[in-house]
């Protein structure tokens, strides 16, 4: 048996500090990826709390079958896209379809000459499916398979999302910026 | 021949270095006679340290006791811990 699957073993029978561990190897991920979608690091900080509840009542139907971190992230990511679903948090993305892609963007972006700070701006004006998957490319060591595990999509879906998500980034931030 | 737009939609493989060889290939050969694509795969290799240099983000120290107050005040938990 895997170490993973004993743990989450332990955890069903009711060993807490098996369950603090599992939430101490993960919490940083998971708070990552809620506060890079929902840019309120108290919002993130409730969700990603909401989100282990999830994984304590979903252990007894874990079975293994996809590896724990996919499982955990993957309900990360239907928790905020069902928190940013609701009518309070509406907000208008930039749409990268490819049917809405010549429409202009009327954002003068922040200023300044700090990259990583344009860069921030920028990312929060991506729509929540293109940014969890460039979070998960940098942080999942760039795995396609990984992404598209957790995101329950196909792999070819994930890499349009990430190329033109990049491609726009890429336009606005590094491009713009330079020819400045 | 490919045109410009689809080797750029190989870009992001090719700087995670899981670029097939016979793409990388192709591509290295291309950007040894397009300056544009030079330029725009330079673009991209700055966005993705940009990008690669994000750092995580951390939640408060006591986010796994908050965790555990949490499951016990929900009723959550179906074991008596």
């Amino acid at each position: 048996m895997s170490a993973e699957l004993e743990l989450v073993q332990r955890c069903a029978r009711g060993d807490q500090l098996a369950f603090a561990e599992l939430v101490e190897g993960h919490k940083v991920m998971v708070f990552t990826i809620a506060w890079r979608l929902l840019r309120d690091r108290g919002e993130a900080e409730d969700l990603a709390q909401e989100v282990f509840l999830r994984v304590f009542r979903g252990l007894p139907s874990f079975r293994g079958e996809a590896k724990l971190s996919t499982w955990i992230y993957q309900i990360a990511y239907r928790a905020c896209l069902e928190e940013l679903q609701k009518p309070h948090r509406r907000q208008q993305y930039v749409s990268l379809d490819e049917n809405a892609r010549e429409l202009p963007f009327a954002d003068p972006g922040p200023g300044g000459v700090d990259l990583s700070q344009t860069l921030d701006h920028y990312l929060s004006k991506l729509p929540p499916h293109y940014r969890m998957a460039l979070t998960l490319y940098y942080l999942q060591d760039r795995k396609y398979q990984e992404i598209a595990a957790v995101m329950e999509l196909p792999v070819g879906t994930v890499k349009t999302y990430l190329h033109r998500a990049k491609a726009w980034l890429r336009e606005h931030v590094v491009e713009e910026r330079c020819a400045r | 021949m490919r045109r410009c737009d689809e080797l750029q939609t190989w870009f992001a493989e090719y700087l995670g270095q899981v670029l097939p060889a016979h793409q990388r290939r192709e591509l290295e050969d291309h950007l040894s006679f397009c300056p544009t694509c030079s330029q725009l795969l330079a673009a991209e290799r700055r966005l993705d340290q940009l990008l690669a240099a994000q750092p995580l983000a951390t939640p408060s120290p006591d986010f796994t006791l908050q965790v555990l107050a949490r499951i016990h005040r929900d009723g959550t938990n179906r074991v008596d811990w």
